[in-house]
């Protein structure tokens, strides 16, 4: 029984419709809030003069019924256009996240390689070695990474390695090295978590009774764990790696902040303090989007992981 | 008499467990002959399982075995270090478990999971362990081999996995075969069929087996010999055919009486009453003395294991830890019980 007769289309077509569904509510809750906020982008500290503020409003089509911007918003997404920002005269919310994703993809895409590459093995070492030294120590960093926000982790490194030892520059991604450290913060929490995941997730699989089997087959211990262990164990993780990667991709404000890094959530936050209200609808959009996209991932690699894993109705 | 295929002296095996020690064998004697059924029955927690997993050290997280000796074809299985009973694991002895139905990798199809025993013991090629899958599938008799071979575990059902762990386990032609409650998980109709199967295959293929269970229905149409295990020890051992005529064990005779008979509608259930001991402290004279209607003061000092040597009135190769046994016990005492 091969992979694709336990996800038939239909299946997957209802699935996408719901993701449709899912975002549509999204779509309607944000604009709802944004309408609901009392003030708007135009008003602030210095007080417009009422004409520029009417022509203004006029412009982004704010003086009309709600319903009919809503419509119009709408109408935009389902073109893909979000619209143009509020605050940045001639700027779409496209290119700024198309911009920002730039950036923090290229962080992001480190982090995750980080947070699979370097957070499992260690899990899997940790497990080998249950009890021993190497165990310890792995799971001592790895509390430590769960345990240090990720903005102490990124001031001190900044402290230590840029400003003190001088190996690294301080901020943006001109030389390979700039990566480090925004990395390492980025990814740090999650490796620790994955690594922590990885061992437990493992060390109790190595109870189940198909693992004696296994060890009464006069394999070695390490293909025992490696072979038998390992693919069923993996689970849990590839269940958390599904947001975590969306979260990666769509970036940390404080990382951003602390290494000047203009990526996607530096955006977002400052969209919100700048009530640019389609760049956070847009944002916003574009991160449940892309959520929802990792779990229907997520759910599509369980297929592969366990064989017993089947969708939709099969005669 | 030739030398035996398996001889254990002395084996204890102890599980360290937060809530204290827990001795699940003390002091086990077992001899195996070539081609033997021999059956290991008792209560849960009497040490069977523990008993025949520890000649193969496949314990669980925790176990210990802290004395024995497993002779096993001139060899002590427990001096051997992990990597060299590996080598044995699998190969000359092959293990088949309780419940097949999480015995086997879920995410592996049996014919992989069947085929890496060969390739771990043989020097052959994958095209070739294969061709041997699908043979073992024959022979335990899976209808169409060649496409069920591809199917993973969850397709099978309980009974045809058992056959998948059987086939696993007689893949490398073991001399010995631990089966470990094997039909317990199992519908009635389908467990005569896997032991109909493995006698089957011990005519044919003329390995031993060791046959735990906790159901004497299981030993009297399988086993050769049987040993019953209590309290981590041996209460009674005797060839199949005198353990049912002349059960000497109050314990032997407690079990024989607790299978129902279906003749008899007016029969109520009657179980051994009390409970089996707490192996973390277990009772410093004979295990069973706590449930025994023939208890003694004596009991409160451990028996010895008679033979027919001792007691005339045991059968050839039947021998019983019971101080009703003792050549000293007034004869009128054993009438009494008898």
């Amino acid at each position: 029984m091969n992979s694709a007769s336990r996800m038939p289309l239909a299946w997957l077509g209802q699935r996408v419709l719901m993701m449709l569904v899912t975002l549509l509510a999204v779509i309607t809750l944000t604009f709802a809030l944004m309408h609901a906020v009392p003030g708007g982008p135009f008003v602030s500290e210095k007080m417009l003069a009422p004409e520029i503020e009417a022509a203004l409003n006029a412009k982004f089509g704010l003086d009309q019924p709600v319903w009919r911007q809503y419509l119009s918003y709408l109408w935009g997404v389902l073109q893909f256009d979000l619209g143009p920002s509020f605050k940045y005269p001639g700027v779409s919310v496209n290119s700024m996240i198309a911009e920002g994703l730039a950036v923090t993809a290229q962080t992001g895409l480190l982090a995750i390689i980080c947070v699979v590459a370097l957070g499992v093995p260690t899990g899997i070492v940790a497990a080998l070695n249950r009890g021993r030294w190497p165990d310890t120590l792995a799971m001592f960093v790895a509390s430590l990474g769960i345990a240090v926000p990720s903005y102490v982790i990124a001031t001190v490194s900044l402290y230590v390695f840029a400003l003190r030892l001088g190996w690294t520059p301080a901020f943006g991604l001109d030389d390979w090295r700039g990566y480090i450290l925004p990395v390492f913060a980025l990814s740090g929490f999650w490796m620790s978590f994955v690594a922590r995941l990885t061992r437990s997730s493992l060390l109790e699989t190595m109870e189940l009774d198909y693992i004696m089997t296994a060890r009464a087959k006069g394999l070695p211990a390490r293909t025992v764990m490696l072979r038998h262990g390992l693919r069923n164990s993996m689970i849990p993780v590839v269940t958390v790696l599904g947001p975590v990667v969306a979260n990666l991709l769509t970036g940390s404000f404080v990382i951003e902040q602390i290494f000047a890094l203009p990526g996607i959530g530096r955006h977002f936050v400052l969209s919100i303090t700048n009530r640019d209200y389609t760049a956070i609808m847009g944002i916003t959009i574009f991160y449940a989007a892309f959520l929802m996209l990792m779990i229907l991932i997520v759910d599509l690699l369980y297929l592969w992981l366990d064989p017993r894993i089947s969708y939709g109705d099969r005669k | 008499m030739t030398a035996p295929l398996l001889s254990l002296r002395d084996l204890r095996t102890e599980y360290r467990t937060d809530r204290g020690t827990v001795q699940a064998v003390r002091g086990v004697d077992l001899t195996l002959h070539r081609g033997e059924i021999l059956g290991l029955v008792g209560e849960s927690g009497s040490g069977k399982s523990v008993t025949c997993m520890s000649i193969l050290k496949l314990l669980k997280r925790g176990g210990h075995i802290t004395s024995g000796t497993a002779v096993y074809d001139g060899t002590d299985l427990l001096k051997l270090s992990e990597a060299q009973l590996s080598r044995v694991r699998g190969d000359k002895i092959g293990v088949v478990f309780q419940d097949p139905m999480s015995a086997l990798n879920p995410t592996m199809t049996v014919g992989r999971q069947i085929e890496e025993v060969l390739l771990q013991h043989r020097k052959i090629s994958k095209k070739a362990a294969r061709a041997r899958a699908i043979e073992l599938f024959k022979l335990v008799r899976i209808p169409s081999a060649e496409t069920r071979i591809d199917n993973y575990p969850h397709e099978f059902s309980g009974g045809m996995r058992q056959r998948v762990m059987i086939a696993i386990a007689l893949a490398c032609d073991p001399d010995l075969l631990i089966a470990d409650e094997p039909t317990t998980a199992l519908d009635v109709t389908i467990q005569r069929q896997i032991l109909a199967l493995l006698k089957e295959l011990r005519d044919r293929l003329g390995m031993a087996i060791i046959l735990v269970t906790h159901d004497l229905g299981v030993i009297a149409e399988t086993a050769d010999r049987v040993m019953v295990l209590y309290g981590g020890q041996v209460m009674e051992q005797a060839r199949v055919t005198d353990l049912f005529e002349a059960p000497q064990h109050p314990y032997t005779r407690g079990l024989l009486a607790a299978i129902p008979d279906p003749r008899r509608s007016d029969s109520a259930l009657s179980p051994v009453p009390g409970s089996p001991p707490d192996m973390r402290a277990p009772p410093s004279g004979c295990p069973f003395a706590p449930r025994c209607p023939n208890a003694m003061a004596i009991c409160l000092t451990p028996p010895d294991l008679y033979g027919a040597g001792d007691t005339p009135r045991l059968r050839p190769a039947q021998y019983t830890r019971c101080w009703l046994a003792d050549p000293a016990a007034p004869a009128d005492l054993m009438e009494a019980t008898g």
